[in-house]
Order: C-alpha cells, then structure tokens, then sequence
C-alpha cells in the first residue's frame, strides 16, 4: 500500500468525520490508521485552520465546518493542479 | 596628370527634365510624406502594440496569482505557493517594464538611465530584480521537494539583488 502524502491525509480525516458526524476523538483516530502522534499533530492543525471544529463540554464532539467541506470538494482539483504542473 | 571628367550631360538632362515635370515632383512628395506618416503611424502601432503586450501579461499573471489562491488556502502546498508567487512578480515585472517602455518613447531615447538617472536605476533595478525572482520562483515551485533548505529562498533573494545592482550601475544595456 502507498505511503499517503499530507492531503491525502487530511482528506481522509475529514472524509470519516463527514460520514460519521458528529464523532469523537478516539473513534476517530482508530478509523484513520495513523500513530496517535501523528493524529495528534493533525488534529491541531485541523483546528487551526477552522477545517473542523470540536463541541465544549463532556463529550468532545467534532465536526465539519464550511472550509471542511470545501477542502473535500476542491480535493481533486488542488490534487489534479499538482500533477499537472509536477509542483 | 588627373584631368576632371567631363560633366555627365545626360544626368543634367534628367534633372531639368524633373524639375520641369511638377506632376512627377508632386508624386514624389506624396510617397515620401506617405511613407514618413506610415513609419510614423508604425512606431505608434509599435508602442501600442507594446502596451496591449504587456497588458495581457499583466493580466493573464494576476489571473493565474489569484485563480489560484483558493487552492493554495485550502491545501498551503508549498508548490502551489511558489508557483504563484512566480506569477505575482511576472506581473510586477511586466508593470515596470511597459512603464519603462513608455517613457522611453515619451522622451524618444534608447535609455531610460540618460532621462531619469536616480529614478531610471531605481526602475530598472525592480525590473531586474523581479524578473530573477519569477523565474527563481518558477523554477523552485518543481523543485522545492528536492532542495528544502530554509537558506536557499534567502540566497535566491540576495543573489537576485546583487545581480541587479551589478546591471544597474555597470550600465549594461538591458534588452527590454
């Protein structure tokens, strides 16, 4: 199996949190194969840049949010760009 | 001895005969003032064939810039950055230019540097200096997988302005 690159990633993260919304962190984690570390690092970068968005409380909850959704449609495009133009 | 030839009689013949001839004058007159006006309208034609040309670049560059800046939000590629960026000082480049190019027909000169000493450097300086960096960063945007060190976008910025400086002061002819 290819090693997947960073998009790829990410787009797998947020593709699991579209179809099983809301869903915690630790299911979550478990369903995209990658080290806790490396989910950690992810994660923080997720929420950072407002791609998905965590519920306060008890139960921590995540989300979508619209820039997420837009990353999952515009996914193909920015990958096709890439290959296009060997960037 | 030298002895001077004797005047050519037939090419006096002809001149009298086209100085008698008003019609054969007057079409002369015309093809010469037809011909000064279609030069001149040509070197109109040039400069505004120039500033249609630089135009479209100006254009098509920024296009690509911001076209591209919602790919490059979303996915923070660093290929996709270099790769507009180079777009970005393309047009830059291509500003100056054309600004360049019209000032030189303005003042009908081959140098902007005999115009506008202070203010000519200064411009070709830009000019120079974000051609280098489009083209460093084109060429970055294929490669940045192969070369990722932090120094070499610094030394490309340095290199591109000593380059200029050099060009600037040593006053190279620059082929706009």
């Amino acid at each position: 199996m290819a090693k997947r690159n960073r998009l790829e990633i990410i787009k797998d993260i947020l593709k699991i949190i579209q179809e099983n919304h809301p869903i915690k962190p630790t299911p979550l984690l478990r369903r995209t194969n990658i080290s806790s570390s490396r989910f950690k690092e992810y994660y923080l970068e997720l929420l950072d840049k407002e791609f998905i968005k965590q519920t306060h409380g008890k139960n921590k909850k995540i989300t979508l949010t619209k820039k997420g959704y837009k990353y999952l449609e515009k996914y193909l495009t920015i990958i096709n760009f890439i290959d296009e133009f060997e960037l | 001895m030298w002895t001077p030839s004797p005047p050519n009689l037939k090419v006096f013949k002809l001149l009298i005969i086209y100085y008698k001839m008003p019609v054969q004058q007057l079409t002369g007159r015309v093809i010469s003032q037809g011909l000064g006006q279609g030069l001149g309208r040509l070197m109109n034609f040039g400069i505004g064939t120039e500033i249609i040309y630089s135009f479209v670049i100006i254009v098509c560059s920024l296009m690509i810039y911001f076209g591209t800046r919602e790919l490059y939000e979303l996915s923070k590629h660093k290929g996709i950055k270099y790769f507009r960026l180079s777009f970005l000082f393309f047009a830059l480049a291509y500003f100056f230019r054309s600004f360049i190019k019209i000032i030189l027909f303005y003042f009908n000169k081959q140098e902007i540097r005999t115009i506008l000493p202070f203010f000519g450097n200064i411009t070709l300086f830009i000019f120079v200096y974000f051609s280098i960096i489009a083209i460093f960063y084109l060429i970055y945007s294929v490669m940045h997988k192969k070369y990722k060190q932090k120094y070499i976008i610094s030394l490309a910025h340095i290199t591109a302005i000593i380059i200029s400086i050099i060009m600037t002061l040593s006053g190279f002819p620059i082929i706009l």
